[in-house]
């Protein structure tokens, strides 16, 4: 696949329906050349306009911005690593040849993929990251279970057979639908998907910070964090996130408990975080008085 | 003897003579001696040609007197009614050889000259019954009277005299003609449309003209039957110079007698050239236009007078329709033309003008120009050639009129401009017919529609009823990797 087609499918198939919600189907695993090849490409280029448009609605949620800017060549680097990071959750990346071998070595070539993606360098590519991916913690996957009188299947991440579902009276069918998360949408075998989403979510630290009660992922305070609540700016975009997110509350208690293990280590960034919880939580009372 | 009266004196010797307001003498009447009646028709002809006599006509009493010597003059009295009538009687009277005199009844005491201001008193008064004593620093003399002359006696026994520059002033006249010239006078005025009445005069023997002469009133005297009247043997032209009272032409009376209302009112007094006595004639009762005395002409009908129409084809009269100035008042601007820039000013004044205008003119754009229906209660648009409304579809350059004078329908005919179409005649003599429906509104025609964009939407979608992402996992094959490799 040429690299246009690949940005195309990424983009049509991945990212548009993960920002405007829809089904998402994943791209054949990119790797880390490809990925590399693909963000110096398109780095600085403006070829997808409906990318343009969503993330700029998205951004705006937090802040009165008119221009990110080009989507940026390490963010094309988190879309790619996006992809192949759910790729392994897909049962058929076991089932070709090389099988677990498989698995792990596009474990490994997610991780360097998302280490040369590396954490945001400013405020804006921080807000642009988090417009991008917001939502991948809504990402879910349906999984069907469907039983009959002669036996049972499961498949995961996209419909049954029809023949399957025929005569369902006759065959005594039993079909059964369940929405899959994001964290536990990795198979027990799969156990490098953890710690992958993990570090993918700490490339976006603002994405962290809204969606820790339904990511999945324990929050932590790392140096990306630390470093965009530093920053002016940083910080009241990171408190407009926190105070939109969908449980506040728990939010803070979550980053009050992550805070604690920082007192051991860096008395100062624990104060900072303290002191950042604590405007925070000042800011969502005065919410809730007003 | 006389002594000047000075300044401030009030008592006079002079019976009935007293000091007016001035502090000039004066007397209730003012008198002049005149040698004879040749000095009295000079002192007349002067003083009427600079005053009118209506002022003194009713106290003016001119009468022959004789001095005790025998020696008869002419004296002509009249109210004194101010100084400044008795100024200009003592003028004309002493260029006529007079003296002037001012008093009441019977004695009259020289009145001022340049020697005495104020005028004069006599030392002694003269003792003597006659009817009139008069004191002159030359001589005092006493007079009996004679006899009264008649002024309007006086005024016809004068003859007209050989004018030296005759002319016609713009006044009536009258026309005396023999019985046999009347006829033919009669016609002759008729068919020359002049203005004239005509009366026949009864039968008197003084006149020249033979019996039952005719007595023609003209309003004026045209410049084309001048030569008629005047040369014609048989014919006497009259210039009337006072009501009642005319004289021939080429000949004036001695005394202006425009100044002189001694006319009677009922009778007309014609003064003749040459050596003859005053005419006076009875007004006529009934004047009658002359064209009411021409006798009426019936046209014979005979076959041969009755036009027959031919059958071939009429020859025809082809005549021009032209333009010319017109002298009649100004018409209402009903459209106008513009060439070259004018049609920009056409487009800066639009800004100004009323929205009823903008909305009643209408223009129309076309290889000759600009042309302006004006609207017809709203303000006119004063550029380019402006042109009024000759007839109906039909426009002339203002102060223009067409030549001849066609009906309107006739003249569209005979171009032959369609119906709906507009026919303008330019100043420079070339016409141009405009199709009506050509014209817009000036509002609709002036309007320049501005650039506009609609400015791209983005659609928000909401919030609610946004669709989860949901993942859907494809089979990879065999090589699920062949194509996923590490950067170098």
């Amino acid at each position: 696949m040429k690299l246009a087609g690949l940005a195309q499918s990424l983009t049509e198939r991945l990212l548009l329906p993960l920002m405007r919600g829809g089904q998402v189907r994943l791209v054949e695993p990119v790797g880390e050349a490809r990925a590399v090849e693909l963000s110096r490409a398109l780095a600085g280029t403006r070829l997808f306009d409906d990318v343009e448009e969503l993330r700029l609605e998205a951004a705006r949620r937090w802040s009165p911005v008119d221009d990110l800017g080009e989507v940026a060549a390490e963010e094309w680097l988190l879309v790619a690593a996006l992809n192949d990071l759910l790729q392994l959750t897909n049962p058929a990346l076991a089932r070709g040849l090389g099988r677990g071998g498989t698995r792990k070595k596009l474990a490994r070539l997610v991780a360097r993929v998302i280490e040369r993606a590396g954490p945001p360098s400013t405020v804006r590519a921080a807000l642009s990251r988090h417009a991008l991916f917001c939502r991948v913690v809504e990402l879910a996957r349906v999984d069907t279970e469907v039983s009959w009188w002669t036996g049972s299947d499961k498949f995961v991440g996209h419909p049954p057979p029809e023949r399957l579902l025929a005569w369902p009276n006759l065959r005594q069918v039993r079909r059964r639908e369940e929405r899959v998360r994001l964290a536990e949408m990795p198979p027990a075998r799969a156990v490098e998907f953890d710690a992958l989403l993990e570090r993918w979510l700490f490339t976006t630290p603002l994405t962290t910070l809204g969606t820790s009660q339904k990511s999945g992922v324990p929050f932590r305070w790392t140096g990306s964090m630390l470093g965009l609540t530093h920053a002016p700016a940083g910080r009241r975009l990171a408190l407009r996130v926190l105070v939109s997110s969908a449980d506040v509350a728990g939010a803070l208690k979550e980053l009050a408990r992550a805070a604690e293990p920082l007192a051991r280590v860096d008395a100062q960034a624990f104060a900072h975080a303290q002191a950042f919880i604590a405007e925070a939580e000042e800011l969502r009372r005065g919410f809730l008085q007003g | 003897m006389l002594q000047k009266v000075a300044i401030h004196q009030t008592r006079l010797r002079i019976p009935g003579v007293g000091v007016d307001a001035r502090g000039v003498c004066m007397g209730a009447r003012g008198l002049v001696l005149l040698p004879g009646l040749d000095r009295l028709v000079a002192f007349l002809a002067i003083y009427t040609r600079e005053v009118a006599l209506t002022q003194v006509l009713a106290s003016i009493k001119p009468e022959l007197v004789r001095s005790s010597l025998g020696a008869r003059e002419v004296a002509l009295s009249f109210d004194a009614i101010s100084s400044d009538v008795m100024d200009r009687v003592a003028e004309v009277a002493r260029l006529t050889g007079a003296f002037t005199f001012t008093g009441t009844s019977r004695h009259f005491v020289q009145y001022r000259d340049a020697q005495a201001p104020f005028g004069y008193d006599a030392v002694e008064l003269l003792k003597s019954n006659a009817e009139l004593c008069l004191y002159h620093d030359s001589f005092s003399q006493a007079y009996d009277l004679e006899r009264s002359l008649d002024l309007r006696e006086l005024a016809l026994r004068l003859s007209a005299r050989p004018k030296a520059a005759p002319s016609f002033d713009a006044g009536a006249a009258w026309v005396l003609a023999a019985s046999a010239l009347g006829p033919p006078l009669v016609r002759h005025l008729a068919d020359a449309g002049v203005v004239a009445s005509a009366a026949l005069l009864a039968s008197t023997s003084e006149l020249a003209f033979g019996t039952d002469a005719w007595l023609f009133r003209l309003d004026s005297v045209p410049r084309r039957i001048r030569g008629l009247l005047t040369r014609t043997p048989g014919i006497g032209l009259f210039l009337e110079e006072t009501a009642g009272a005319a004289v021939e032409y080429g000949s004036e009376h001695p005394l202006a007698l425009a100044a002189c209302p001694v006319f009677r009112p009922r009778e007309l007094v014609l003064f003749p050239a040459g050596n003859r006595p005053a005419l006076v004639l009875p007004m006529p009762s009934v004047f009658a236009p002359v064209s009411t005395l021409v006798e009426p002409r019936v046209a014979g009908l005979g076959p041969d007078l009755v036009a027959r129409l031919s059958e071939a084809r009429l020859p025809r009269v082809a005549t021009r329709v032209r333009l010319l100035p017109s002298l009649s008042s100004s018409r209402r601007v009903a459209a106008s033309r513009l060439r070259d820039g004018e049609a920009e000013q056409l487009r800066k004044l639009s800004y100004v003008v009323s929205p009823q205008t903008l909305g009643e003119t209408r223009i129309a754009a076309t290889d000759q120009g600009v042309f302006l229906l004006q609207a017809e209660r709203g303000q006119a648009i004063p550029l380019g050639a402006l042109y009024a409304e000759a007839g109906h579809r039909i426009y002339v350059p203002l102060g223009y009129e067409l030549v001849p004078r066609l009906a309107a329908d006739l003249l569209l005919e005979s171009m032959q401009v369609p119906d709906g179409h507009l026919l303008f005649f330019h100043a420079d003599g070339t016409s141009s017919a405009i199709p009506e429906v050509a014209f817009a509104p000036l509002a609709q025609a002036l309007l320049e529609p501005s650039a506009w964009s609609e400015p791209t939407s983005h659609e928000f979608r909401e919030v609610l009823s946004a669709e989860l992402p949901t993942l859907w996992l494809d089979t990879l094959g065999l090589l699920p990797l062949k194509r996923a490799g590490e950067a170098p």
